[in-house]
Order: C-alpha cells, then structure tokens, then sequence
C-alpha cells in the first residue's frame, strides 16, 4: 500500500479536527483485547507464540477497514512478566482473552507515606513504590535474579507480539495512529495517586480526610511533571496532527470543583500555551460528563477532540459541538445488544448530525477489551456503512 | 533499591550481559532495555 493512502487518512483528519469537511469522515476504532476473539480463539490459546498471536489479533482487519486506530493497539500489559516478579495486579480475565485491573490485589502505599513521597517523590516512586509493586526485588540476590531472567522471557514473547502487530497495522496497512513519539500527553497529578500511590477507594478518602495533604503532593508530582516537559509551545506552531493526549480517571468520580482544582486548571495551565500555538488534544473520557464539560470552552476552540463515554453524543454536541471535535457515532451496548440495523440507523443518525461541517470523527464511545464485548456482525455491519456514507 | 546487596540496574546490567536466557546478544539487550523501561513506568 502506498504512502498516498496514509497521506490521504491524514489529510482526512486534519481537515476534520480543523472544521473543514473531509473527503471522508475518518472512521476509527479503540480495541485492546478483543481482537484475538474475532475468529473464536482467546488470548490464552496463543500468547506463547508471538507469530500466531499477532496474525490471529490482526485478522479483523481483513473485514473492517480504519482509517485511525485512537490510543494503542496490541497487548497494553506484560501479565506473565508482572507475575514472574511477584506483580499480581493484572489477570487475564475469565474469557481468557480481556486483561482486568484488580486494585484489590494491588500494593499501594500507606496514608502515613505521604511525607516521604512529599519530601523525595523520585525516591518514592524508583525506590519504595518499585518494590511494593514488583515485591521480587527485596528478595536475595540469587532469588530475585532467577526470577527476572523467568520474566524477561516472557517478556520477550509480549515485545515480539506487539512489535508484529504494530508494524502490520502501521507500516504495512498504512492505518494512521492518532498519536505521534513526541505528541504531548497530559495525566493530573490526582490520576497518578488515584492510579499508582493510593488506589481509587484510598485516593478518594483522603480528598475527604486529608485534603491538604492531597493538595501538597500533587503540588509536588505536577512540578516533577513539568521538570520532565522538554517540549516548547513554538515546537507545535501550525502542528495540529498528530495529537496530545489525555485520560479522564479519576475525574469522573470528582464534584465540578475538585474537577476544576485537580484536573482542569493544571491542563490549562501547563498546555495551554502548546495549544495557542496549535497543538490539539485527544480526550479519552471516562464515564459521564457533560456537566464539566463547558470548561472547554476555555481553550482555544477546536483544540479538543473528545471521546465520549456514557454521555449522549447529541446532547454533547449541544453543549460543544461547535467548539470540540467529536470522536463519537456508534455505543457499545448497541454493538452488543442492538440489530444490524439498529446500529446502522444509529450510525447514520449521527453522521447526518455531527459531520456537515466538519469537527466529527467516527468511533466508538467504549474500548473493545473482552471477547464478547460486541457481536461481531454488528460490528462489520457498522463500520461497513461508515466507510460508504462518510464518503462525500 | 539497594538492599541484599544489590540493586536493580545491576541486575539489569547482568541480564543484558547473561546468554542463558537469550542468545542473541542485540535482542538480549532490547528485551532487557525494554523490561525495565516497562517496569519503571508501571510505578
């Protein structure tokens, strides 16, 4: 395939997020797990052999065609590794395909740490919390060693599988990922002691019992963060492909305030001035949001390209249409449960609302992570009317 | 990272050095790279 039709996916892009109509609206898909379901067979059945994993993830692609893949495609953890070093927060789930998150097996740190992540968080974070997570490492040298060879073995098989899958859909089936090596990312320093240090349930207590403690140690993490961000605004002048990047977790567990305190302002603040001079961001959301979504408005307009989760795209094209892009027209639930042609009535209703005029891109508003997350004709059907009535 | 005598770049240090695991000693070093890269973000 030639760089024509990646040139051409681009160009797509560029003239949806910026307003314009493309030639045809960029269909594109998230999809983690599912893939290795598509023609019946687990993640289980083939993760020991990196040739096969990747040729039975990438088979989909042989019915549905993309022009985008948003976030990351391939394997997102190394479990076996993980495990061999004594990790145990992630499994492989009971379809032996998706990968689930079990905070409830996870070593986070104490309340009474905060200090010592305050007064040294590179310390913390490379010395006490590595070996929290990966328990291996304060074992004798003879034991751990034994077990990182085992891992990195295992390890080997993951990086091989992953690096096949990702130079097929990039390189050889010219699919264009929405997120280039030096595109800017953007996590609030709430996320990483939501996700790493305290866990959900811990991290939301202390917003209740030890705000100020809270406060100081995202102060900390969001100053290291801005230390790390070699990156100057002027270095994304007239770029507005490919995009920065950044994932609601926490937020949408916040009240409008704390979501104004913990995420927006640092966003704002920090990256900003990278999207006056042009940048653009992609918002994964999580869960519903329409109520802080007005903030926005904010940002220069046509900065934002948003993922939707649980909220009703027609009532968020209300509320920004004319401000975001959208990455929205199909939900999962209607994938799963819906008719061919419920889906494609739904397909079709959003294309004929949000893409006169640009500022819509299709996708669909949850990752495909299990193996029965969506059935698969529903899926074929859909993305196949996507790709015909995007066309102008 | 220190305790037992050891830390962890060494240990990483040995692996990308050790062909028991892997022969090859340019993808021993990738794999090894890449592990600990993978278990710094993780944290």
């Amino acid at each position: 395939m030639s760089n024509d039709l990646y040139d051409t996916k681009v160009q797509n892009l560029v003239d949806a997020i910026n307003f314009r109509e493309p030639n045809k609206v960029p269909v594109g898909m998230e999809f983690i797990m599912w893939p290795f379901a598509y023609e019946g067979r687990t993640y289980k059945d083939v993760m020991d052999d990196p040739n096969f994993a990747a040729e039975t993830y990438l088979k989909f692609l042989d019915d549905i065609s993309l022009d985008y893949v948003a976030l990351m495609a391939g394997v997102p953890h190394p479990v076996k590794t993980y495990q061999k070093l004594g990790y145990n927060d992630y499994v492989i789930a009971k379809d032996d395909t998706g990968i689930e998150h079990v905070q409830a097996a996870a070593q986070f740190m104490h309340a009474d740490e905060y200090p010592e992540l305050i007064n040294d968080l590179e310390a913390f974070r490379y010395q006490t919390m590595f070996k929290k997570k990966y328990p291996v490492f304060d074992q004798p040298k003879d034991v751990a060693y034994a077990a990182l060879k085992e891992a990195a073995v295992e390890y080997k098989k993951f990086y091989l599988t992953n690096s096949l899958i990702n130079e097929s859909i990039y390189e050889t089936r010219k699919i264009v990922s929405l997120l280039g090596p030096s595109s800017l990312r953007y996590s609030s320093a709430f996320n990483s002691i939501f996700d790493h240090y305290r866990g959900i349930t811990n991290a939301l207590v202390d917003l209740r019992r030890r705000p100020e403690t809270v406060r100081e140690a995202c102060r900390v993490i969001r100053e290291q963060a801005i230390r790390n961000l070699k990156a100057k605004p002027e270095d994304y002048r007239g770029k507005s492909f490919p995009l920065g990047m950044t994932v609601y977790h926490s937020e949408c567990f916040l009240s409008p305030d704390q979501f104004d305190e913990f995420f927006f302002k640092d966003f704002k603040d920090i990256y900003g001035p990278y999207m006056e001079a042009g940048a653009k961001f992609f918002l994964k959301g999580e869960g519903r949001f329409l109520n802080t979504i007005d903030r926005y408005r904010q940002l220069p307009q046509g900065a934002m390209v948003m993922m939707l989760d649980e909220d009703d795209p027609f009532e968020a094209y209300k509320a920004i249409g004319d401000w975001a892009t959208l990455a929205t027209g199909i939900k999962s639930d209607l994938l799963k449960y819906g008719t061919k042609q419920q889906c494609i009535d739904y397909v079709k209703k959003c294309f004929d609302t949000f893409a006169p005029g640009g500022g819509f891109i299709f996708l669909q508003n949850k990752p495909f992570l299990y193996a029965k997350d969506v059935k698969i004709e529903n899926v074929v059907a859909a993305y196949e009317f996507a790709n015909e009535y995007g066309k102008k | 990272m220190s305790e037992n005598n050891y830390t962890t770049a060494e240990l990483f240090a040995e692996l990308k050095n050790d062909d028991s695991w892997e022969n090859d000693p340019e993808v021993r070093e990738k794999i090894a790279a890449a592990l600990y890269a993978s278990l710094l973000r993780a944290v």
